[in-house]
């Protein structure tokens, strides 16, 4: 039978304001489930083009899939959003790029031709659920070294890390983490990263009902003197501190991805279009170089350079990876194109939702530069792997021709 | 019960303490730059199988609270306020549990006073008032819902009556005043007396929404954010609030107290004296003023001796909360809002 791929467009996304995990953290009593529940509402409710019914697949993804994580959450999810019986829904783990595997593979079910709407997402309340709840690594990891035992523990990737590339400095991290927090603060008092928040009422016994419109992790007024005092809790004399890392924390994403075809004839706007994806596996212990190989896979699968990409939109689970990425590409510390709203180091990183904070993001800065024809969205992944997807800008001049 | 020889006699049950309800109230800063609304949460710390309810400590709370937010009001730091249950409970009234057997008139009708002061207070706020109605709601939660100015409710909510009447009692902590002038006496009285006689029948989400009781149904999945995004339309006018016109015309509204009352003598037999009672507080709403109408309630409750007590036993347990509260276990004094 000839088949036709389908290209596929990312309509729209939101998330919820990121909260610190923690019982001092705003969602500390709030269910993680009902924070991707408000983020499909929110989706549902701003596209009221789109009949509910024709959403065929809800992908989200929990790195810790047990108790308010668990019970299959994409199709649990779909039926506590008001969505019909008959849309069907899957969990994803993949680490801190569960959303971005959500939505590489709601994306490639489109593209097959299988479905033509979907919703993709994540939630991690690390909070409740911390890394590494209720696991059982197999002894065998350790026996065979299979990986080095460090690379379990995220921190001390990060300290390899700067083991391997000698010449990134604490200095430099704790620069770019000052960079982040403020192009945040910057970004918030420009009213840019409010629209797509979805409020969330937080639940406590003791507090009563709240209302969650603004992330809690932001430290906008940091300053280097205050980063090079703080500890270095994964190696003495280390460079990782929690000043120039992604914290723990509690928050959730979704996005409607919809073929072009279905976008037109339902209306939906198009936010971005998908060019290509990879995901490649590294050395665990030294997880954060993952999407170096990752990007370089997507750019090859499309027939692109680093040279085409005008935005970056980097999840920063610390600062040394991603200046680990930059340095590869031979792209500057601070330069404009690169998480231009700061990242995960100011915003927090809730692992597994992190991937479509990115995706909504450089949707938005490619509505603000109509200038930019490409823009990526890549991350580091936990045990050792890399994922990058390659979006296209609808407003570019040159949208749809062949490059 | 106890085998120790300083226990009470079996024939005179210990009184639990009361699972006092708290009142918690946190800013929210509404869309829209609709300013600041204090939400206030009824919160007994417990999960939905003890709901919310409002004993003499619960209520003094819960007055001290409205004055603290009457302060904020005053001094221009919120601009609404705004009640809401915990988890699918708003509260389901009062409970007289934690309070010795009452054996004076004088007691009966000072609960009744204590409620009606603070139920007053916020309605008297300088700011406009909503209830979130998220939950259960019965008595004396259907009547706090009532003192404020804009309601929603949740299409979860499976329970929301007056059901005094279904005990011998009558609404005595305003709703005999409020609902008739807010839907009118007919609608008004199906819930007081009808709706209760007829084996203490539920209203649904929807109905309440229909008679006109809440201004708005909102899905459950985001029912507080969808309630606040509500009333920041409704403080910023963007949202227009219909609600049924009441015809204030004398004959027509006697005549629906007359229809209610014979009513009420078909169904018991005229043995209903709280239902009879609560027609003429009803038919008197009319012209009534608040001062008026809250002390008349004050005096039936006295009057009605009360010789049945609905303690949280005769409250709902578990969700769905839509079962009926069960007839009265004992006969000991007590009022019973």
């Amino acid at each position: 039978m000839p088949r036709a791929l389908q290209d596929v467009v990312f309509v729209d996304g939101v998330r919820t304001p990121f909260g610190k995990a923690g019982e001092k953290g705003m969602y500390t009593q709030t269910r993680a489930d009902d924070l991707v529940i408000k983020c499909i509402r929110e989706l549902l409710r701003r596209h009221p083009e789109l009949p509910k019914e024709r959403v065929e697949e809800v992908a989200i993804a929990a790195t810790t899939q047990i108790g308010d994580q668990g019970l299959t959450l994409g199709r649990l999810a779909g039926l506590l959003s008001g969505l019909p019986a008959t849309t069907p829904g899957y969990s994803i783990d993949r680490m801190c790029a569960g959303a971005m595997t959500a939505v590489t593979n709601v994306a490639s079910s489109i593209g097959f031709g299988a479905i033509d709407v979907a919703i993709a997402g994540g939630v991690e309340h690390m909070g409740r659920h911390p890394m590494g709840e209720g696991i059982d690594p197999n002894p065998r990891i350790v026996a065979e070294r299979i990986v080095d035992e460090s690379a379990l523990v995220m921190g001390k990737t990060a300290e390899n890390l700067h083991d391997r590339f000698p010449h990134i400095t604490k200095e430099r991290c704790d620069a770019y983490a000052v960079t982040s927090q403020r192009r945040l603060a910057a970004a918030y008092a420009a009213g840019k990263v409010q629209p797509d928040l979805v409020p969330v009422a937080t639940r406590h016994v003791e507090r009563g009902w709240g209302l969650a419109t603004v992330d809690e992790p932001p430290r906008p007024g940091t300053t280097l003197e205050e980063l090079g005092a703080l500890k270095t809790p994964f190696r003495p004399h280390g460079n990782v501190t929690a000043g120039n890392a992604a914290g723990l924390n509690d928050g959730a994403t979704a996005c409607l991805l919809a073929s072009q075809t279905a976008a037109t004839e339902l209306g939906l706007p198009v936010g971005m279009r998908l060019v290509s994806y990879g995901f490649v596996g590294v050395e665990p212990e030294v997880m954060g170089i993952g999407p170096v190989p990752a990007t370089e896979k997507a750019l090859r699968q499309a027939g692109l350079t680093i040279d085409d990409i005008g935005i970056l939109e980097l999840n920063e689970a610390f600062a040394v990876q991603v200046i680990a990425f930059l340095d590869h590409f031979g792209i500057a510390d601070d330069d404009e194109r690169v998480n231009p709203w700061g990242g995960a180091i100011a915003t927090g990183h809730p692992l597994a939702s992190s991937g479509v904070r990115l995706m909504t993001q450089l949707a938005r800065h490619f509505e603000e530069h109509p200038d930019v024809r490409y823009g990526l969205t890549a991350m580091c992944i936990g045990i050792g792997m890399g994922g990058c997807v390659l979006w296209e800008n609808p407003h570019h001049a040159d949208y749809g021709k062949e490059s | 019960m106890t085998t120790s020889t300083t226990a009470a006699p079996s024939s005179a049950p210990a009184i639990p303490a009361e699972v006092v309800t708290h009142t918690p109230v946190q800013d929210v800063t509404l869309p829209g730059g609709a300013g600041t609304l204090a939400l206030l949460t009824l919160e007994n710390g417990h999960d939905h199988t003890r709901p919310t309810t409002f004993g003499p400590q619960g209520i003094a709370e819960l007055a001290e609270t409205v004055g603290r937010l009457r302060e904020r009001a005053e001094a221009g730091e919120i601009q609404a306020v705004a009640v809401t249950g915990k988890p699918f409970v708003f509260a389901v009234g009062a409970d007289l549990s934690g309070i010795p057997s009452v054996v004076e008139r004088r007691q009966a009708t000072e609960f009744a006073r204590a409620g009606h002061a603070a139920f007053a207070a916020i309605m008297d706020l300088p700011v406009p008032t909503f209830a979130f109605v998220n939950g259960a709601a019965m008595g004396g939660g259907v009547e706090l819902a009532l003192a404020c100015d804009h309601r929603s409710i949740s299409a979860g909510v499976a329970a929301f009556a007056l059901p005094e009447t279904f005990l011998g009692l009558l609404p005595g902590w305003g709703g005999c005043y409020l609902l008739p002038n807010l839907i009118g006496p007919a609608n008004a009285l199906k819930v007081i007396v009808e709706n209760p006689l007829s084996q203490n029948r539920m209203l649904t989400a929807k109905e309440v929404a229909a008679l006109g009781i809440a201004d708005v149904l909102l899905d459950p999945a985001d029912f507080l954010e969808d309630s606040l995004r509500w009333a920041a339309g409704v403080l910023s006018g963007t949202t227009s609030r219909q609600r049924p016109e009441v015809d204030r015309d004398a004959g027509v509204w006697d005549s629906a107290c007359d229809a209610g009352r014979k009513v009420v003598l078909a169904k018991s037999g005229g043995r209903a004296t709280g239902a009879l009672r609560a027609v003429e507080l009803v038919r008197a709403a009319r012209t009534a003023t608040r001062e008026e109408a809250f002390t008349a309630e004050d005096e039936a409750l006295g009057d009605l001796g009360v010789r049945c007590a609905p303690s949280s036993s005769s409250a709902p347990r578990g969700p769905p909360p839509g079962r009926r509260p069960s007839p009265p276990r004992t006969r000991r004094w007590a009022t019973s809002r």
